[in-house]
């Protein structure tokens, strides 16, 4: 949304010198880590010719410092190589959604940096300008649709969850994986319609089968087994059959997986699956050319002993016209 | 009567009371027929010495922690229960766990101990994901509140990688801890921007293998190394080195030496960590 945009960048007031030790970072720089390599190459330059862009800083009044809204890399650089004072351009103190909008817009977001504080910070951001478009949200960011769908996926959990994947112990930590993961079977329409379906707790109960033993759900991407059983189901009507399974693989921790299986469900499920592939084929012998293909004597050997498999198969199945 | 007041005579006696009033109260009660157990686990030649360190075992029980969490926040600059009378926003949020564990047990046991049980404080009381909602400034006060720091390791990390950017805006941050060593305090202070407010504070003597440790000789310290070494052969000296004999009635840290709180097929603790 290019006005919000505008209204919200900074104006610079002047360029000036400064101590990098008056100097403070951002805080809400997404993250600290900063690639040893690149870092090697800007130290170089500037042990070479100093800093030549200068940082841009705001004053902030509360704390009287300095903090530095871009060029964190370039102040880590000037310490190490001992710059006694680099260039700041100083501008206005941002507000706080501004500040967050310039280091999203700086720092670009890394895959394995932990989405959640993001994710708080995007909907900050949604509340304060009132929208929830995606393309809007991503242009202004800088990050892209698909981690703002991502975000929002997580905002939709329950404080409680969303406080698991910022508990402070690595260890503890639910990965933001688990709850984006977990986002389609939650929010299946017909699994919300299963009278004894509540999110909060199916939630917790699907941690309990990740986190503790005998862990009957092995890995986030075993939702998408679980979508997949309820998408079967739903084909062939067999809902209320499926929820009692749902609900006795969601109640005892040592259900399996497999358990969530409808026999007629699946059967159907790899029916659909092969009727596509002979539809595939059936086109692909439909436009040969005979002609063209005459001396492929493999290729005909082989459409002659699958024309013989469909008989017997047609046959015995009774299917014969 | 109660085992407690039995009359067993003498000194010993005295020692089995000392022991179980002591102990009274950790969320797996310490009988004495556990305490017996425990000691039946070292030599004969070292029994005297497994005695000994319980006789040393520092052990805070919940009144104790009630009262620190009282007399914590009457420390704290700017509080006060009138809404009117406080200085800026207030926040209490649980530092560690996550719901329904310790770092929320704690902020329970925060709440009652400062008679803020009742619905008008429960907005003070917030999860860590609202605080970015909060659009905090440096006129307010976040408290963290959790039990035990024992490097200072945890505490360091979680403030890089979690709560700098939750609080971003600025305001003033306490860690209230019933307890911690003056190594974890002192690199919380230098590496974080986080105000630690510590009830008790554990010195290196602590430390039963530090040489300022004088409880124990070098003798008595290697004997008890050795068990250790039975208990947990990967953290002997108790996480991070720490060497405590500290104990929090409703967890024992395991900063804490594993002989007191380790369980398992090698080792049974007096202490056990988990049920």
């Amino acid at each position: 949304m290019p006005s919000n945009r505008a209204k919200l960048a900074a104006n610079p007031i002047g360029v000036k010198q400064v101590s990098p030790d008056d100097l403070f970072p951002n805080p809400h720089n997404p993250r600290m880590l900063f690639d040893r390599q690149p870092m090697a190459v800007l130290q170089q330059s500037i042990k070479k010719v100093g800093i030549l862009v200068p940082l841009t800083v705001y004053w902030e009044s509360a704390k009287d410092r300095y903090v530095i809204l871009d060029g964190q890399r370039r102040w880590m650089c000037a310490q190490r190589v001992g710059l006694q004072t680099v260039p700041v351009n100083q501008v206005p103190e941002p507000s706080l959604v501004q500040n967050i909008v310039t280091m999203f817009q700086i720092h670009k977001l890394r895959e394995d940096w932990e989405l959640m504080p993001t994710a708080l910070k995007v909907q900050l951001l949604m509340d304060e300008i009132k929208d929830r478009n995606d393309a809007r949200l991503a242009e202004l960011t800088g990050l892209d649709e698909a981690v703002i769908v991502r975000c929002k996926k997580l905002l939709s959990f329950d404080r409680q969850f969303q406080d698991m994947m910022l508990d402070p112990d690595p260890d503890k930590r639910v990965k933001a994986d688990f709850f984006i993961e977990l986002y389609p079977v939650v929010h299946d329409r017909d699994v919300k319609q299963f009278e004894w379906f509540a999110p909060k707790k199916f939630t917790k109960q699907m941690l309990v089968k990740y986190q503790e033993e005998p862990k009957t759900i092995k890995a986030v991407t075993d939702f998408r087994s679980v979508k997949q059983h309820i998408t079967n189901a739903r084909r062939i009507h067999s809902l209320p059959k499926f929820s009692k399974k749902l609900k006795e693989f969601a109640e005892k921790p040592e259900v399996p997986l497999e358990a969530l299986e409808i026999a007629e469900a699946s059967v159907h499920a790899a029916a659909v699956a092969l009727t596509r592939k002979i539809e595939t084929i059936e086109a692909a012998i439909s436009d040969l050319d005979t002609e063209e293909y005459y001396g492929e004597e493999e290729l005909w050997a082989s459409m002659e002993k699958l024309m013989k498999i469909l008989a017997e198969k047609l046959r015995k199945a009774d299917k014969s016209r | 009567m109660s085992p407690l007041l039995r009359p067993d005579g003498g000194t010993e006696g005295a020692k089995w009371r000392r022991w179980l009033l002591q102990f009274e109260g950790y969320v797996r009660p310490v009988t004495r027929g556990h305490i017996e157990m425990w000691i039946d686990q070292f030599k004969i030649d070292h029994k005297s010495l497994a005695e000994k360190l319980l006789d040393n075992v520092c052990f805070l029980s919940r009144g104790h922690i009630l009262n620190c969490f009282r007399d914590l926040l009457g420390s704290l600059d700017g509080w006060d229960a009138v809404n009117a009378q406080r200085r800026g926003q207030w926040f209490f949020v649980p530092f560690s766990g996550s719901a329904g564990e310790s770092g929320d047990s704690m902020v329970h046991t925060f709440r009652m101990a400062n008679n803020m049980g009742r619905k008008q404080f429960n907005p003070l009381f917030i999860y860590r994901s609202e605080l970015v909602s909060k659009k905090l400034t440096s006129d307010d006060t976040v408290v963290l509140i959790d039990d035990f720091s024992g490097t200072g390791k945890q505490a360091c990390d979680s403030w890089r990688d979690v709560f700098a950017e939750l609080l971003a805006g600025g305001p003033r941050v306490v860690l209230l801890l019933i307890a911690a060593t003056n190594q974890a305090i002192g690199r919380i202070a230098a590496e974080t921007e986080m105000e630690p407010v510590c009830g008790s504070i554990l010195e290196t003597r602590t430390d039963v293998f530090s040489e300022s440790c004088r409880q124990f000789t070098d003798d008595e310290k290697a004997t008890l190394l050795h068990y250790c070494r039975i208990a947990d052969k990967k953290n002997p000296r108790g996480w991070g080195d720490c060497g405590l004999t500290f104990v929090l009635a409703h967890r024992c840290p395991n900063n804490t030496i594993p002989i007191l709180h380790a369980c398992n097929q090698r080792w049974d603790g007096l202490f056990p960590r988990h049920e």
